[in-house]
């Protein structure tokens, strides 16, 4: 009786585990298309390079460049704006946070309005 | 990510879904308030433009009011600044009605001075021009 026991929450477990395992996965896998579709947002991306644009969280825009330079140097550049209520911060690629221009902030919420219109058409389909 | 696996999400709406939807457009609504706020704070920096009469006559004190409100604001808490986003970005940028409320204002004290010398002056019996005409 107790072994039946211990082997139906042994199960209940794994199984509630592997549910929060392929939630996990999933919300991974949102996120990674929606960086994708995200680098659409700035126009057409040249050859070569790759760009990701997303909400990393609701306080938190990540843009992401890779490319190959002239001298054929792999260049990467991670820009991540953190959202205050007072104004927003920026740091690339780990660097010290300054803040951003209001320029730059407009242009950032276009961005990011523009992000939200294409993954609602594209992946959740609700406008 | 597939079409056929976007489509069961939009069917099944899984909690990842709700989660990611709800994260994005709150995101959307947080960088909003920053823009909101960083655009008022840039708008009440900029030189309040100079009026054509002295600014320290007390009579002009409606618009006074107007400029100490948007001073006021540039030292107001991020919080109230983000619960009051567009009432505070209405008063930092004079819109075409507190600038016409202003110039209202400007026009009743020019009136109320013109009524007030008409007032004190004793109206002459006998126009001083008549005969020198």
């Amino acid at each position: 009786m107790a072994i039946k026991s211990a082997i139906t929450m042994l199960s209940r477990y794994i199984g509630n585990q592997s549910h929060h395992e392929r939630e996990a996965r999933l919300y991974r896998d949102l996120m990674r298309h929606e960086a994708r579709i995200g680098g659409t947002v700035f126009g057409e991306i040249p050859e070569g390079r790759r760009r990701e644009f997303f909400c990393l969280d609701k306080h938190t825009w990540v843009w992401h460049e890779e490319w190959t330079d002239k001298n054929g140097q792999h260049k990467v550049l991670t820009t991540r704006y953190d959202i205050r209520p007072n104004g927003i911060l920026k740091s690339q690629n780990g660097n010290h946070y300054q803040s951003v221009t209001l320029q730059e902030a407009e242009r950032l919420l276009r961005a990011a309005q523009l992000y939200k219109q294409k993954i609602d058409q594209e992946i959740y389909n609700f406008a | 990510m597939n079409d056929q696996n976007l489509e069961v999400l939009r069917k099944e709406r899984p909690a990842p879904v709700e989660q990611r939807d709800a994260e994005s457009r709150e995101a959307i609504v947080l960088l909003e308030s920053a823009v909101r706020f960083l655009r008022h704070k840039e708008g009440s920096l900029k030189p309040t433009p100079k009026l054509p009469i002295d600014s320290t006559d007390h009579k002009y004190s409606a618009l006074h009011t107007h400029s100490a409100v948007v001073t006021e604001d540039q030292d107001a808490e991020p919080g109230i600044a983000e619960n009051n986003g567009p009432a505070i970005s209405d008063q930092a940028t004079p819109t075409a009605e507190t600038a016409s409320r202003a110039s209202d204002s400007v026009i009743s004290t020019i009136e109320q001075q013109i009524d007030d010398i008409f007032a004190s002056q004793t109206i002459p019996e006998k126009n001083p021009l008549e005969g020198v005409l």
